[in-house]
């Protein structure tokens, strides 16, 4: 039986400079029936949500390692921004250090790429549960 | 006088003949372009049709198996490596399922079998990337080539795939090959995690030239099962460097029992061991140690009071304390020292 907050759909921002995870988190994420917005770096994340008419998402999917400003960066600022809503970040096996920055600039949970999208799914109704 | 129209003539010829060939040749430049677009039309239209199976396979739909048409091997095999570099799990095994009976690794290692140098190793990268069990075996073999080149492409295509095949095989290229096959091997090990920590151990928990990698490497893994190892050898091994990773790894694994053996080892006949002790003792985070790294501060290597002087810090009250104290010392380069290390712990967030 589908949850309640799986019926309900939810606004989601998808950062990451690698089209491929953008592709496939668009995918699955949308047969969820959520509605997917995606970023190839943390400025572009940053444009979708200032100004008149900008987006609001329900929650911030991201990867740490991006050129320019990372995700541990973005996250920063979106928190800064008063954006208080739920941020899973994607990082590297093995990289501990990514996960403990992540989550001392306000992460709430880590995935590991390459990724399960199950699990993901998981995580994402967990997190917008708790909201 | 005759002779100059027949000249005349022989060059206008001549003429004539390049003339053709240009337009010839023109021709057929305008033809080949036609072709090429449309070849290139027709795989873009393939592609995109392509793309959308492997999609239902994303989205574990039960879309069927993929339909191979002549020609699609390339764009087919280039749509599963993408995918696969995303996903995990039982979808990843359903792409995998998919080049295996697409045909595309069994064709990758008829060319690891027949082909030249280069494409043997565009067919290791590209079976890596397949992430295909059944590659195993052929990559292992290949481990062992004549060509250096080949045995490190080798080693980082088994590191993509799961599992524990070829971790044997692994280990020994990390422990006993040379130069970038070793290096190579040793990622593939770390990008296996926990699967990779009990072969490790064993050459971790005995004397010989390979207990300083295992070491190295287990440290890097977090794997706090090495902790005895890596106390015996910080002990009792013989070999400097073995001494020296053990300590390293110790300060990785950062366990409180690894506190005794590390204050010993500031003491240890070796400037380099007693380097790596002072530095893992400021990550063990044992404020007892504060006492042994204040003596080390004193140490006539460099390094290892600036180790020592680092760990003070991390260890809190009674570290602080002792490096405040040297604010008075008659060594110039040792109030720097102190005030400086002060300094870097006051401007961390």
């Amino acid at each position: 039986m589908a949850s309640a907050e799986e019926t309900k759909p939810s606004v989601i921002l998808a950062v990451d400079d690698d089209s491929a995870i953008r592709r496939v988190l668009k995918l699955r994420l949308e047969l969820r029936g959520h509605r997917v917005l995606l970023a190839e770096s943390g400025p572009q994340a940053l444009a979708l949500l200032e100004g008149e008419g900008a987006a609001r998402p329900d929650l911030v999917i991201c990867d740490v390692m991006m050129s320019g400003m990372d995700g541990t960066e973005l996250c920063r600022r979106l928190r800064a921004m008063g954006l208080d809503v739920p941020f899973l970040f994607l990082t590297l096996r093995g990289d501990s250090d990514d996960r403990v920055r992540g989550f001392e600039a306000g992460a709430d949970d880590y995935m590991v790429k390459p990724f399960d999208p199950l699990v993901l799914e998981a995580k994402v109704s967990a997190l917008l549960r708790r909201r | 006088m005759n002779a100059l129209p027949g000249a005349l003539a022989a060059v206008l010829a001549g003429i004539w003949a390049c003339l053709a060939v240009l337009v010839l040749l023109f021709c057929w430049l305008i033809a080949a372009k036609a072709v090429r677009e449309r070849r290139e039309e027709r795989l873009s239209r393939r592609r995109q049709a392509l793309s959308s199976s492997v999609d239902a396979l994303l989205a574990g739909g039960s879309a069927g198996p993929l339909r191979r048409a002549s020609g699609d091997g390339e764009a087919l095999e280039d749509l599963l490596i993408e995918a696969l570099s995303v996903v995990s799990g039982p979808i990843r095994e359903a792409l995998v399922a998919q080049a295996e009976s697409l045909g595309l690794v069994e064709e990758r290692l008829e060319e690891l079998r027949r082909g030249d140098r280069h494409r043997r190793a565009e067919a290791m990268e590209r079976l890596g990337l397949l992430r295909s069990v059944s590659a195993v075996p052929a990559l292992v073999l290949a481990l062992n080539d004549e060509e250096p080149e080949l045995r490190r492409v080798a080693a980082r295509a088994l590191g993509r795939i799961p599992g524990v095949q070829a971790l044997p095989e692994l280990v020994a290229a990390a422990l006993f090959g040379r130069g970038p096959l070793a290096s190579v091997a040793a990622h593939a090990l770390l990008d296996r995690g926990q699967a990779a920590v009990a072969p490790l151990l064993e050459a971790a928990g005995r004397p010989g030239s390979a207990r300083s990698k295992a070491l190295a490497l287990l440290g890097r893994l977090r794997a706090l099962e090495a902790l005895p190892a890596a106390i015996d050898a910080l002990r009792e091994d013989k070999d400097p460097e073995a001494r020296q990773e053990a300590a390293r790894c110790l300060g990785l694994l950062a366990h409180p029992d690894a506190a005794a053996p590390l204050r010993a080892a500031l003491s240890d006949g070796l400037r380099e061991v007693r380097v790596q002790a002072a530095w893992a003792l400021g990550r063990v985070g044992d404020p007892s140690a504060a006492p042994e790294l204040e003596k080390a501060l004193r140490d006539g290597y460099w390094w290892v009071r600036v180790r020592a002087a680092e760990s003070l810090a991390r260890l809190g009250e009674p570290g602080v304390a002792a490096l405040q104290a040297l604010a008075g010392d008659p060594e110039p380069a040792m109030r720097a020292l102190a005030a400086e290390i002060l300094s870097m712990r006051q401007a961390r967030p």
